[in-house]
């Protein structure tokens, strides 16, 4: 009877815990991508109002971010330091590939995260301010269609986790 | 004839119907359909010993 409960117990946390995993990457990507808004923001201030040159600013922000973030912007700010890289193109995409991997953020995310790259520091300051506008824009629809999708799906992960685990415990009962 | 059998398949019963509301309730729809369907041919495979038990008994009793 005890061993029973106990396996009743695992199965239940166990299907649990998926369904919370499961939850997680709808809740999570719409925090992620309000995190990257701020640190964009914070990339145009420098680059507005500081004119500070783009790997000075990008180290600026890696030391004011947390997380996977800071590891995007200090790799970008090292490489273009250390000269292994010329093209803030590619290593910009290079670190999007890296921050996509380590975050909740999705391949449509990243084609837009990916594509400013090519505009950043291609052009004189007023130009970039309209990138950035536009950029805005862009992550707030995205971020509005993830808050959207985390409305649909969370709750549906979490009943469904836990349930399916009710229903295994019952059959083997 | 044990109860623990009903019960069983109540609590089937009423963890499917929680199921089949979640999954309405998110619009997806055909999945609900189809944990519905699910959980019929779950209790059904349940109960088809008894019934096919239950289906000798009535040949024996009426000597077919």
């Amino acid at each position: 009877m005890i061993l029973k409960v106990i396996g009743g117990i695992m199965i239940l946390s166990a299907c649990g815990v998926l369904g919370i995993a499961a939850a997680n990457k709808y809740s999570l990507r719409p925090k992620d991508i309000r995190r990257f808004r701020a640190s964009i923001q914070m990339l145009e201030t420098e680059i507005i109002y500081g004119c500070t040159p783009l790997p000075h600013a990008f180290n600026n922000i890696s030391a004011k971010v947390e997380g996977p973030l800071k590891n995007f912007y200090s790799m970008i700010s090292d490489e273009l330091n250390g000269g292994c890289s010329y093209n803030l193109d590619t290593t910009w995409s290079k670190g999007v590939n890296k921050l996509v991997g380590e975050t909740f953020l999705k391949s449509a995310d990243k084609d837009l995260i990916a594509g400013f790259g090519k505009v950043l520091g291609s052009s004189d300051r007023e130009d970039q301010k309209k990138h950035f506008e536009l950029f805005y824009i862009q992550l707030k629809q995205h971020e509005e269609a993830a808050e959207e999708e985390r409305h649909k799906n969370e709750k549906m992960y979490k009943t469904l986790g836990f349930l399916s685990g009710l229903v295994i415990f019952i059959l083997l009962v | 004839m044990d109860v623990n059998l009903i019960f069983k398949i109540a609590a089937i019963g009423i963890i499917v119907a929680i199921l089949n509301r979640v999954l309405t309730q998110s619009g997806r729809d055909e999945i609900a359909m189809m944990t519905t369907l699910a959980g019929t041919v779950v209790v059904l495979l349940m109960i088809i010993g008894m019934i096919s038990k239950l289906f000798d008994t009535v040949r024996t009793m009426f000597q077919l």
